[in-house]
């Protein structure tokens, strides 16, 4: 069994706008990350809702899951805040929830 | 899975009252998330019933890891299962270890599961569906 033990880990989910989940993936792996996993979802903001010929159009957003460790954690949400954060095209939102148990990281140890 | 199933004895969570038999599924749970190659999940959610976690969302999602150039080439599956399920915090690390140890999660690129704490849930109700009480504990 990998000894990931020793670290603790932190999950960003970023929403953003559908098709942006490739920058996001890029920064966040620009900034240390290993990857992501992105799956597809449906905003309904209050100014989210457009009416185009009177038909209203939901928004598609995709959201990013990214497992990365907790002293990392900083420098990956500012590199992909900074690539698709609310200012940008993106319009990515960003959270970060604590990791209490982790199984199947097996990246981390190769490097050591 | 082969435990003794002896741990609510239902004569005897019938005689306390309701607080004391809320009280017995009031613990703290968890999320627990479950990213596996597409068309795994199903097996997952089998196991993850076999060890009473009985609230499973499936839904598929891509991972974006590995070489950009293996990526570009077509060779990798990207395509995933994310099952989301609901545990009590003190069975997190036995479900993650029969995951771990029934579907090779140490090895590289079989899939990852972690566990995330709730730090809220909309009421009683909803707490009992999620983590699966059954229904005698709650009825006298």
């Amino acid at each position: 069994m990998a000894d990931t033990s020793n670290f603790e880990f932190s999950l960003i989910m970023t929403i953003v706008n559908r098709g942006f989940a490739d920058v996001v993936v890029d920064a966040a792996r620009e900034a240390g990350a290993r990857g992501g996993t992105v799956f597809y979802a449906r905003g309904t903001g209050i100014h989210e809702i457009e009416k185009f010929f009177a038909v209203s159009i939901q928004p598609e957003k995709e959201v990013v899951m990214t497992l990365v460790r907790r002293d990392e954690t900083q420098k990956i949400i500012h590199g992909i805040v900074k690539a698709a954060g609310l200012n940008t095209e993106g319009r990515g939102l960003s959270i970060v929830l604590p990791v209490s148990n982790a199984v199947g990281i097996t990246h981390y140890n190769e490097d050591e | 899975m082969n435990k003794p199933t002896s741990e609510t004895p239902v004569s005897d969570s019938a005689a306390k009252p309701l607080q004391e038999r809320c009280a017995d599924f009031m613990k703290r749970i968890e999320v627990l998330i479950t990213i596996v190659d597409r068309g795994k999940g199903d097996k997952i959610v089998q196991a993850l019933r076999e060890s009473k976690v009985t609230y499973n969302l499936s839904s598929v999602g891509y991972g974006a890891s590995g070489l950009a150039l293996v990526d570009m080439l077509g060779l990798t599956s990207t395509e995933k299962d994310i099952i989301i399920s609901v545990v009590p915090e003190e069975r997190a690390h036995e479900i993650l270890n029969i995951l771990l140890y029934k579907f090779d999660l140490d090895k590289p690129d079989k899939g990852i599961a972690f566990t995330v704490p709730i730090s809220g849930v909309s009421g009683p109700i909803a707490l009992k569906y999620i983590s699966g009480v059954q229904n005698h504990i709650l009825k006298p």
